[in-house]
């Protein structure tokens, strides 16, 4: 954990990463991490989930700002690999979502699953449960960030989640629809079935 | 030039401020939320707390520093539209307002963001939860009917239309003061709360809603001092502003 | 199988087929159904026309009938307040109300109707809420749906599938505690049909009430838990607060109208025994179900129950509600008051007839009194007859302070024997005895500075009858009184306060 700066090292932070730029973090400078430059602020709603600065490895090892997704609508969910209830559940539901759609609307579809526990969760464990659960395409992205954005991408998307002592996850199991621009369309719990409320959503966004 | 002192004085008002930690050993102690099935102990590893929460004062210097989490210029993801609209304007408390008195009206992403431009972090409950288990004179004093009940009149007394400053009350076991009786407060994991929203729902049936060991039930409910700190919270949503609601900062124990 | 053979079969298959036919039952037409069908004869459909914004009221009033008969879309908004204010005179307590009164707004619907639902949390308020409505047919009964922490609002849908009166209240944890602090109401779902119109519909909720000070402790008291949880209330009270329908706030009808009670009990924990003194209720539909019973005296109300009661009246006066757990209402305050105006019925409620000393065993004869008023109302009253009744009226009353002998009390009581001051005046005799004598009198010589009360509770006979007695004893000798005279100066004089008639 970082020790709390001085005052010199405040001010000294100030000047180097400016005013409009770090979200929250004040510390003395870190080596630049390769990553692609964030759109400016500006351009994002203010209500997009974009607006979250957090960086996804994806189960091809690919590394990108989760920013990167916009311009698609996308089906955005959180689970983890070693979880034996809900996340295949919710994948098979997922799987049944995707198939709903005309061919049309399929094309122009992805699904973004996000780890809670990137600690295990390696892009080989995400590579593992595609396999096991038969999330195969391009259009199946699962990723892993930071703990700290877990915390953050989880309370956009209102989700609860901890972890147990013995290394399981007690979460909710949501599943969300965002548009083009990030912005939160519609939300549902049904598992198992498709939710016919969501079907039409995907449809009303991708128009 | 006016302003620069200005942010001269505020920051070193907050340097000030940023050094009064409480250290807090760490321990087991038995929750009302219990971490799984049974109601095993919680530990609680040693850890630094503010004592007191974060004052308008304090706030006023990051947003001045962060201009990116000005009322008319954060992101709406960030907070709603109550944040921080007691102020006289973005940049000013205005005359109503003291320095001293805590913060409120501020979301989860704009505290987590306050503590982390400090290096710091917002406590996770089970900190929140130990240190505010304290007396005056004991660090449990849960099971004192006396102390409980100071704490739910508290409850029963309506937002008083001036809020008290920071620190007027007196410190606990552990040095630290106001965890009752001023704000609410912001914790790490809120939502990792998981009671379910109808407060009568017991046990944990609903396995499918929540994943694992389903959703907890508070494990004592004569502590219900404390099942209202959890209602409330789980109440929120992370860009959730309220007239009564504030958080102080901590960090690991070094 | 041989031709034969199978035609018998044949012919023995008909036969079983037919006298299978004719077995159907011979009984006539279906007997009525024995229920009203509950949940699920209540979707009517989905809503037509026009949302309509539901009209809430606070307590007593009760929103007029809705009128409708199609099942319609019904907008309810509804604020949680947290306020301060009187529980009972001089005593404050924090109530959480629904509307800004406890009991909470009150809201009618038609069975049927599609009910938007929006929970409001009042930005300075401390706490988070939601709402569980008892007439709700869904998880949590809303709870679950309408958590909101202040400053925010949420919004729910639900179909009313079943008719009734019935409770909502707050759902947060501790649920005790917010219902205890006031967080109820009632919600109407009317019969498809409507309810048969009535004079007056009012609305009244029983809650019971836990402060950490003694019942009337004045100032600021908060909640007491403790007490809540071993259910040993402060107060027991009818809408929120102590006289909250007493005095000029007393609910009010004229004697000939029916009035119906929308009654319900917010507890936190105790059940309701509803009476009304003086009154017999003629209908109650028991917990706010679809059945009524008749002629009901004292019905119960659940905790978080409610019960319609209907009434005609007919003689005027003050109607006492209460709970018949009778300390409550003398003791905690459980008491309401409903005021009929009219005529007197004296054929249905006369009023106190007789008012006669009843001396029990301790008389020896009061034969000759009741002689004396016979022979007055002869005509054949003679002043013996008066001095007979008047001497026994005078022993165990007025002998107390003038003594048997008629001596008084020397210093204190004035001789009534041989008394100046007595036959002077025969009016103001009359005078003393009905209307009493404080101060200074002089009676044979000698001052007596002391308080005679008024003796105004017997009758006029009895007045003349002890007059004359004093008058024509231990020495004394004056005329009669007669009756016409006490009569008189009882009419052309005010009794003291507190005095009878």
């Amino acid at each position: 954990m970082k020790h709390a700066p001085s005052n010199r090292a405040a001010l000294l932070a100030l000047a180097l990463f400016g005013v409009t730029g770090a979200y929250g973090v004040d510390a003395p400078p870190a080596p630049p991490v390769a990553h692609e430059v964030m759109p400016p602020a500006a351009a994002i709603p203010g209500e997009s989930i974009y607006q979250l600065p957090l960086q996804l490895t994806l189960q091809d090892g690919r590394q990108m700002p989760l920013a990167a997704l916009r311009g698609q609508p996308l089906l955005v969910t959180m689970f983890y690999t070693t979880c034996q209830g809900v996340c295949p559940l919710m994948a098979f539901t997922l799987r049944r979502t995707m198939a709903a759609l005309p061919e049309a609307e399929r094309a122009r579809m992805r699904v973004l699953m996000v780890s809670f526990d990137p600690a295990r969760d390696s892009p080989e464990a995400l590579r593992g449960f595609a396999e096991l659960n038969s999330l195969k395409g391009p259009a199946w992205l699962l990723a892993r960030t930071e703990e700290n954005d877990v915390r953050e991408l989880a309370a956009v998307l209102g989700i609860r989640y901890r972890q147990l002592p013995g290394g399981m996850f007690s979460h909710s199991a949501i599943i969300t629809l965002l548009d083009a621009d990030g912005l939160i369309r519609t939300q549902t719990g049904t598992l198992q079935e498709t939710d016919p409320a969501l079907i039409k959503a995907i449809g009303d966004v991708l128009r | 030039m006016r302003h620069l002192l200005l942010i001269a004085a505020v920051l070193c008002g907050t340097a000030a401020a940023a050094s009064e930690h409480a250290a807090i050993g760490g321990g087991q102690f038995s929750s009302v939320l219990p971490q799984g099935p049974g109601n095993e102990p919680v530990t609680v590893a040693p850890f630094k707390l503010d004592r007191h929460p974060v004052t308008n004062a304090e706030f006023l210097a990051f947003v001045l520093k962060q201009p990116r989490w000005r009322r008319d210029r954060v992101a709406t993801l960030f907070a709603d539209a109550g944040y921080l609209a007691h102020w006289r304007s973005a940049t000013d408390l205005g005359g109503d307002l003291r320095p001293q008195q805590p913060v409120t009206r501020v979301s989860w992403f704009a505290a987590k963001a306050y503590c982390e431009s400090r290096g710091e972090r917002l406590p996770t409950w089970y900190e929140w939860e130990y240190a505010a288990a304290a007396s005056e004179t004991v660090p449990d004093a849960r099971g004192d009917p006396a102390w409980r009940q100071r704490i739910l009149d508290w409850y029963a007394q309506p937002s008083p239309p001036v809020l008290p400053d920071v620190g007027r009350s007196p410190a606990n076991y552990y040095g630290v003061s106001d965890l009752h009786g001023l704000i609410w407060e912001w914790v790490l994991d809120f939502n990792a709360l998981l009671v379910s929203s109808d407060s009568r729902e017991q046990g944990g049936a609903d396995r499918l809603r929540f994943c694992g060991e389903g959703a907890l039930s508070a494990a004592d409910r004569e502590h219900y001092a404390v099942l209202m700190r959890i209602a409330f919270l789980s109440s929120l949503e992370a860009r959730y502003t309220t007239a009564n609601l504030g958080f102080r900062c901590a960090q690991d124990a070094r | 199988m041989s031709k034969r053979l199978s035609q018998v079969w044949l012919v023995v298959l008909c036969a079983l087929a037919l006298s299978a036919c004719s077995k159907q039952s011979p009984s006539s037409a279906p007997a009525a159904p024995a229920d009203t069908g509950g949940s699920a004869s209540g979707d009517f459909g989905p809503p037509q026309g026009e949302p309509v914004k539901a009209v809430l009221t606070s307590p007593p009033n009760v929103p007029p009938p809705t009128g409708r008969t199609h099942p319609a879309k019904v907008i309810v908004e509804l604020e949680v307040r947290e306020v301060q204010k009187p529980i009972a005179e001089g005593v404050n307590y924090t109530f959480w109300t629904f509307g800004g009164t406890t009991p909470g707004s009150f809201i009618r619907i038609r069975q049927g109707d599609t009910v938007e639902f929006h929970l409001k949390n009042y930005p300075d308020n401390k706490m988070p809420h939601n709402i569980d409505l008892h007439g709700v047919t869904g998880p949590g009964g809303g709870a679950a749906s309408s958590f909101t922490a202040p400053g925010h609002e949420s919004q729910f849908t639900f179909k009313a599938l079943n008719r009734g009166l019935y409770v909502y209240h707050c759902a947060t944890a501790p649920v005790g505690m917010h219902v205890a602090n006031g967080m109820y109401g009632l919600i109407f779902v009317e019969p498809p049909e409507g309810m048969p119109p009535v004079d007056h519909e009012y609305y009244v909720m029983q809650g019971d009430f836990y402060t950490v000070g003694k019942y009337r402790e004045k100032g600021d008291q908060p909640f007491d838990m403790q007490k809540a949880i071993d259910e040993n209330p402060t107060y027991v009270l009818f809408n929120g607060m102590e006289g909250s329908l007493t005095g000029d706030r007393a609910l009010t009808a004229k004697t000939g109208e029916t009035v119906r009670l929308y009654v319900g009990n917010g507890g936190p924990n105790l059940v309701s025994s509803f009476h009304v003194i003086g009154e017999i209720f003629d209908k109650v539909w028991f917990e706010g179900g679809t059945r009524f019973q008749e002629n009901v005296q004292t019905t119960l109300i659940p905790a978080g129950g409610a019960v319609i009661a209907q009434f005609k009246l007919e003689v005027p006066g003050s109607y006492i509600l209460v709970d018949h757990s009778i300390f409550r209402a003398f003791n905690k305050g459980a008491l309401a008051i409903l005021k009929a105006d009219g005529p007197e019925r004296k054929d249905i409620y006369s009023g106190k007839e007789v008012d006669a000393t009843y001396l029990g065993d301790k008389a020896l004869s009061m034969a000759a009194v009741g002689e004396a008023a016979a022979a007055r109302a002869a005509g054949k009253l003679t002043k013996e007859d008066q001095i007979k009744a008047g001497g026994l009226l005078f022993n165990g009353t007025c002998s107390v302070c003038h003594q048997p002998n008629g001596a008084g009390l020397p210093n204190v009581f004035p001789p009534l024997a041989k008394s100046d001051f007595l036959m002077a005046d025969k009016e103001r005799s009359i005078d003393i005895v009905l209307n009493g004598r404080t101060g200074k009198v002089t009676v044979n010589g000698a001052e007596y500075n002391s308080v005679m009360p008024p003796m105004s509770q017997h009758t006029d006979d009895e007045v003349a009858n002890i007059l004359t007695f004093v008058r024509n004893s231990w020495g004394n000798q004056g005329e009669a009184v007669s009756k016409d005279e006490v009569a008189k100066r009882r009419g052309a004089t005010q009794r003291p306060p507190g005095a009878a008639r």
